[in-house]
C-alpha cells in the first residue's frame, strides 16, 4: 500500500484505555511529521463529542480527524494491540487500528478503498489480528 | 431518484467506504434510480436525503433527520446489501 510505511506499523501489548489507544496509534505519524501533535486531541474530542464511530468493525478502528484538525501530509499508520481495547458505549472492542491522516478530501481515498476491501475478508483480519510483528503485519497491507 | 446520504463524524473517511459499498450493493441488488453521496454529521437535517447512511453508533443523529440505516461493519458489503434490500423494500 503506498501510503503506508513499515516505520509507522507496530505491534503493542496493551492500552491503558481507549484515549491512551488512540495516542499511542497517532504516535508514528506525529513522528513522521504527517500531523501535528494536537491531531490525536482532536480525533479524542471527535469521540467525546459523538461516540467510538471510529469502530468501523468489530476488531476493527480507524482514528481520523479532518484535515483541518491538523492533518499536515496524507498517510496510513496501522497498530495491532494484543489486547482488546474498549470503548465508552460499546460492546465490540477494537484492536487494530488503523490510522489515517487526510491533508485534503481526496488523496486518501484510494488507500482507504484498499484498507477497506482488505478488511472486508474475514480470513485476512483474521491473520492480521495474529500477526507477531511489524513487519508480519505490513505484509498484510502489502 | 431516491437519494442515500452516507456520514461519519468528519466526513472524509468511514463515509467515503459506506458510499462505495452502498453502490456496489445497489449494483448488486441491479438498483439503478438512487443517488449515492457522502458527507459529514453537520448535513444531516431533514430533506438531505431518503434514506441516511452511518454506523450503528451515529444512527440515533440520522433518525433526526430522517429513514436510517445503521450499519455494525462499515467494511461489509454483505450487511451493506442486506440492508438496502430491507430498506428499498427490494
Amino acid at each position: 500500500m503506498e501510503l503506508l510505511k513499515l516505520e509507522n506499523v507496530q505491534v503493542c501489548e496493551r492500552a491503558a484505555d481507549w484515549r491512551d489507544a488512540i495516542r499511542t496509534a497517532v504516535r508514528p505519524l506525529e513522528r513522521g511529521g504527517y500531523v501535528e501533535p494536537r491531531y490525536k486531541e482532536e480525533i479524542i474530542a471527535n469521540l467525546e463529542r459523538l461516540g467510538p464511530y471510529i469502530v468501523i468493525a468489530e476488531n476493527v478502528a480507524l482514528p481520523h480527524a479532518r484535515p483541518e484538525q491538523g492533518a499536515i501530509k496524507t498517510q496510513l499508520g496501522v497498530t495491532l494491540f494484543r489486547e482488546p481495547v474498549r470503548f465508552d458505549g460499546k460492546e465490540t472492542p477494537a484492536r487494530l487500528f488503523v490510522t489515517l491522516a487526510a491533508q485534503d478530501a481526496d488523496s486518501h481515498l484510494d488507500a482507504l478503498v484498499a484498507v477497506s476491501e482488505l478488511l472486508d475478508q474475514p480470513e485476512k483480519v483474521e491473520q492480521i489480528l495474529a500477526a507477531e510483528d511489524a513487519q508480519t503485519l505490513y505484509d498484510h497491507f502489502q | 431518484m431516491k437519494k442515500i446520504l452516507c456520514f461519519c463524524g468528519s466526513g472524509l473517511g468511514t463515509s467515503f467506504v459506506m458510499e462505495m459499498n452502498a453502490k456496489k450493493a445497489l449494483a448488486a441488488l441491479g438498483v439503478t434510480d438512487v443517488e449515492v453521496g457522502h458527507s459529514t454529521i453537520d448535513d444531516v437535517m431533514l430533506g438531505a436525503a431518503d434514506i441516511f447512511l452511518c454506523g450503528s453508533d451515529l444512527k440515533h443523529i440520522g433518525e433526526k433527520a430522517g429513514k436510517t440505516i445503521g450499519l455494525d461493519n462499515m467494511v461489509s458489503v454483505a450487511e451493506m446489501t442486506e440492508k438496502l434490500k430491507e430498506a428499498l423494500g427490494l
